[in-house]
């Protein structure tokens, strides 16, 4: 826990995914969709039911699991995945203030339940089907395009329809060039899915401060910003420019070198150069000891320092945060390692997997940037693309 | 309008199978654009994980095409890489439950643990396994073809 000792009840948006921390709503299930998970839950209690009661000789319920028998194994698949956005899309209803939304909502779940029911009685169903759940679908994404962040219950939910939508769009025929064309239509929904997931995780998140929703992989202390105290704010002041003072000389490279820091294929706009000696020497938040120094290589090729890293040495350590809210520690969750060779290989994707021959690191050790740039708007936060690119611009430049 | 309530020829668990190993291949295809984005963005490319990535859709895809027209080598390919991906979300589980005390989240616990197990549970059922042209043991002991 971090000494921020703040919660999360204030703060709308943000979602607790880790005790004591709260991450992107990406990789949990938002507290409105709670409802969601019990009424599907009560859906698969509810098929369990009726096969009891059609089994005891009920006839209404014989002549449900008679229909459903009746299907083929794939048609059977979609009864279950269409009855389970159904009643997904019931609990959004109860879990979300009256809307726009819950009215679609509910327009949703009677219409999967309304397929359900033509699938089960035989009735023409393919073409309803495939327009209702693409027009779900793609609602959903352009949601996401537009600036929402998803959660797992949406994925969870959109992965059930575009299941269902694939073999809504099985061809009845065994011509070569349909069936590739309906698989090919699959690949690429899911890729579409997944696009513009990351877009709304990425637009929606961002930012370190307390409070903010954080961007996907960033984990922050649970609780609301505030105002920080004089004693806070003369403290950070105090480390910042300690820790300015103290890592000017490592604005050239090979004094870092000469002092431990790894500074071998610096690349891009956010190398980190890690000093393996101060990552295990026990101290913690010392401006002469950084663990790790920030770099960013200007277009032509000149190394600019931006800044330091502290770094504590244990996962589930809390940073010592002197500043209060200015200085505060974030944590990093689903990333993805790579084995082959060792190597950070992004983030855990959408649908939860991690590039092929990479393991998931739930969560890392506690860091704190500090940047040196002058004119930088966020001294410990997060600096802005743009304005580097612009800065970095300048220094080429010159 | 009869194809709007006909089952497509000959649809059997093996086409619930091909389904599965589609929207695996969909989500694997997605990891490889992923890859090569990450490797844009940050300009640090990492080539065995980019083509590791790659075969792994490339063979999905296969798979799924393969187990269509009733394939043993699909079959038995798709077993390796559902035990692979079994044998990776178990890290990861390990991983999150002894760093993080949690478990999975919901959506790969769905498709790196349930889609797995249900692939590889539905095609090691007898009639499918038929449909593969793998004679059951008790009916190869009998002397039966």
């Amino acid at each position: 826990m971090s000494v921020l000792a703040f919660h999360t009840d204030d703060v709308p948006g943000t979602s607790e995914v880790i005790s004591g921390y709260v991450g992107s709503p990406m990789y949990t299930v938002i507290s409105e969709h709670d409802a969601a998970l019990i009424t599907v839950l009560l859906f698969l209690v509810g098929t369990w039911v009726l096969r009891r009661l059609a089994r005891s000789g009920q006839p209404a319920a014989a002549r449900w699991v008679d229909a459903y028998r009746a299907l083929s194994p794939t048609h059977r698949m979609l009864a279950w995945l269409l009855g389970a956005s159904g009643a997904i899309h019931i609990g959004l209803v109860l879990g979300h203030e009256p809307s726009a939304y819950s009215a679609l909502y509910a327009i949703d779940a009677a219409l999967m339940f309304w397929l359900t029911w033509r699938l089960l009685t035989a009735r023409p169903w393919r073409r309803w089907t495939r327009l209702i759940l693409l027009a779900s679908i793609l609602g959903y994404t352009s949601t996401l395009l537009g600036g929402e962040p998803p959660d797992q219950l949406g994925m969870f939910t959109k992965l059930i329809e575009v299941t269902a939508l694939a073999i809504a769009m099985a061809p009845t025929s065994n011509r070569r060039r349909r069936q590739f064309g309906a698989s090919a239509a699959t690949v690429v929904m899911m890729v579409f899915l997944g696009v513009a997931a990351w877009s709304g995780a990425f637009s929606s998140g961002g930012g370190h401060h307390l409070g903010d929703v954080p961007a996907p992989g960033v984990l922050l202390p649970s609780g609301a910003d505030r105002e920080p105290t004089a004693h806070e704010q003369r403290e950070a002041d105090e480390l910042y420019a300690a820790t300015a003072a103290a890592i000017a000389k490592y604005a050239d490279p090979d004094t870092a070198a000469a002092a431990g820091y790894n500074v071998d294929n610096m690349y891009g706009l956010s190398f980190h150069a890690e000093n393996a000696a101060y990552k295990a020497d026990g101290v913690v938040l010392n401006p002469q000891r950084p663990e790790t120094l920030v770099y960013a290589v200007a277009d032509d090729g000149t190394p600019v320092l931006l800044g330091a890293m502290f770094e504590m040495e244990g996962i589930g350590e809390a940073g010592p945060a002197v500043g209060g809210p200015l200085t505060v520690w974030h944590a990093h969750d689903h990333v993805c390692f790579s084995l082959t060779p060792p190597a950070i290989a992004g983030l855990t994707s959408p649908y939860g997997f991690c590039p092929a021959g990479s393991i998931t690191m739930p969560i890392t050790n506690e860091m704190m940037h500090l940047w040196v740039l002058p004119g930088v708007e966020d001294r410990f936060g997060d600096i802005e693309d743009e304005w580097l690119q612009e800065y970095l611009a300048a220094v080429a430049g010159n | 309008m009869p194809a709007d309530t006909t089952d497509a020829p000959g649809d059997t668990r093996v086409d619930v199978v091909r389904i599965l190993l589609l929207i695996q291949g969909g989500i694997a295809v997605t990891s490889t654009i992923e890859v090569f984005l990450v490797g844009a963005f940050t300009g640090f490319f990492i080539v065995p994980l980019m083509l590791l990535t790659l075969t792994a859709a490339i063979v999905t895809l296969w798979a799924s095409r393969g187990v269509r027209l009733r394939s043993r080598r699909a079959r038995k390919v798709t077993f390796w890489a559902e035990g692979t991906i079994l044998v990776f979300a178990l890290i990861d589980l390990l991983l999150a439950i002894f760093l993080a005390r949690r478990g999975l989240a919901l959506v790969p616990t769905v498709t790196r643990i349930v889609l797995p197990i249900a692939i590889m549970r539905t095609l090691r059922r007898p009639h499918v396994k038929e449909e593969f042209g793998i004679v059951p043991a008790a009916v190869t002991a009998e002397g039966r073809p």
